[in-house]
């Protein structure tokens, strides 16, 4: 019997020994948003208590909508962490900036290289949210970082014009690497028109990548942020990341 | 884990993703799901919020992964209990013993062990582009007085390569004496120069990516602060 088995088993038999069992993930979740600057620290203890109460009120709403479908560890997360929201706003708590914020990561190269992947990782995560827009947005996000773009990242569009049109595409951005942002604009125009069978403007391209690499930021930084991550910082990620042979 | 039916009814794409839904979706983004209904994919594409929803709890996430795993939690061991009147005062207790081991555990994060690999925490990967609150107030801060040197250097827009060159220029009185410190955003001194009598300093710069702050000391004002970023690519 697998961790999930196990809980799901005791959510239905035993539910205040599987809430004994998750107080590290409840108390994990609530030190997470305290720190995020939610909640000041003192009242953390107290959060938490408030939070296993209403968890247990809720076991029987749990157990009736709770579907299988995903690991219940995620789901009580959720729930613990829409709890905590709840009490946040029933509290009329603001969040406030981080002050570990401008802490200083230490200079080992080791741990550099740990922060890298895990950061990669995340902006993986990141872009695919974005779903549909995913292959379009890491394109362009390459080609806007001089970062080489491969017949492969032209795969997954709306249109496969097919491997050997791909490496043609792929060529054309590549020898536009040096362009001023306006002329990139129109490269990018023409290749996704190309791959998406529609008729954008280099404009429309230039509002739609500002906008999605503004949101990207915003999910890398968080809210309230706890990084400061920039467009240039964003390519630096990828590029460290690539020589670190890092990159899916 | 039940199978995703792929045939079951299309969910309102009006209304933000539920509860099981954003923990599907947050399982499938960790890789532990391989896929998810097609029109939770249209929905998440399309809404910003619940974009930042998922982002904020498969980073949640990824912290309680990186606790458990680092085994600063206990989870076995304590008593079954058959109620709710029961359970209440042991999960004080059992609360004041995590808060306890909590507080052990940062506190072995400042000792320092050989050969020891400091977990790094996530959010501070672009800690080197931080500004400084302190530094950003004097940056570009004029001062009237009759002895300025008129400092010009890097403005707060410069973005140097390794390998590019910094240059500072003045009005030299020949009464004062010189100090340019470099700093890095944490006011941590990089490196600094005595110009003596010049009145241009052109400094190689092979500082690693990180927002950095120039100071113009003179020998009894600061004169100038100025700032300028280095990113790694050339």
């Amino acid at each position: 019997m697998n961790r999930n088995d196990r809980d799901i088993k005791l959510l239905n038999e035993d539910p205040d020994r599987l809430l004994i069992q998750y107080q590290p993930v409840i108390r994990i979740i609530v030190r997470s948003l305290a720190y995020q600057g939610y909640l000041p620290k003192r009242e953390m203890a107290d959060l938490v208590q408030d939070v296993n109460r209403k968890l247990l009120e809720r076991f029987p709403r749990i157990r009736s909508q709770y579907n299988g479908k995903c690991l219940f560890r995620t789901y009580f997360s959720v729930v613990v962490r829409n709890l905590c929201l709840e009490e946040f706003r029933r509290m009329r708590i603001v969040a406030e900036p981080k002050t570990e914020v401008y802490e200083q990561a230490s200079g080992e190269s080791a741990a550099d290289n740990l922060i890298i992947i895990q950061e990669f990782q995340r902006l993986q995560r990141a872009l695919n949210l974005f779903t549909g827009e995913r292959p379009a947005l890491w394109t362009a996000i390459r080609f806007m970082a001089d970062l080489p773009v491969s017949a492969e990242h032209l795969s997954g569009f709306e249109m496969d014009p097919g491997l050997e049109i791909r490496e043609k595409l792929a060529t054309e951005l590549n020898s536009g690497a040096n362009l001023q942002k306006r002329e990139k604009m129109e490269v990018l125009s023409r290749v996704f028109n190309r791959l998406e069978k529609k008729n954008r403007a280099p404009d429309a391209i230039r509002k739609w990548y500002s906008s999605r690499l503004e949101e990207l930021l915003g999910l890398m930084n968080g809210n309230p942020p706890h990084s400061a991550y920039s467009a240039e910082t964003l390519h630096l990620l990828i590029e460290k990341s690539e020589l670190e042979g890092n990159l899916t | 884990m039940k199978e995703e039916n792929k045939y079951q009814t299309q969910r309102d794409p009006s209304t933000h993703l539920s509860e099981n839904e954003f923990a599907i979706y947050a399982d499938f983004l960790r890789g532990d799901l391989k896929d998810v209904r097609g029109d939770l994919k249209t929905h998440v594409g399309n809404c910003t919020y619940c974009r930042h929803e998922l982002m904020a709890i498969t980073d949640l996430l990824d912290q309680v992964d990186w606790v458990e795993d680092s085994g600063a939690m206990p989870v076995k061991g304590i008593r079954r209990l058959a109620g709710i009147k029961k359970l209440m005062p042991v999960l004080r207790i059992a609360a004041a013993l995590a808060l306890l081991l909590i507080v052990s555990g940062v506190i072995q994060q400042f000792i320092i062990r050989p050969g020891r690999i400091n977990i790094p925490d996530t959010v501070r990967f672009a800690g080197d582009f931080v500004p400084n609150p302190s530094l950003e107030a004097m940056v570009s801060a004029k001062y009237r007085s009759a002895k300025d040197p008129l400092v010009q250097g890097p403005s707060g827009e410069t973005v140097f390569t390794p390998g590019d060159t910094l240059n500072l220029t003045w009005s030299p009185d020949t009464t004062d004496l010189y100090l340019v410190v470099i700093t890095d955003n944490q006011a941590n001194e990089i490196q600094s120069f005595r110009p003596g009598r010049d009145s241009v300093l052109v400094w190689k710069v092979n500082l690693k990516p990180g927002l950095y702050y120039w100071r113009f000391d003179g020998r009894d004002d600061l004169w100038r602060v100025g700032k300028f970023r280095v990113i790694g690519r050339k």
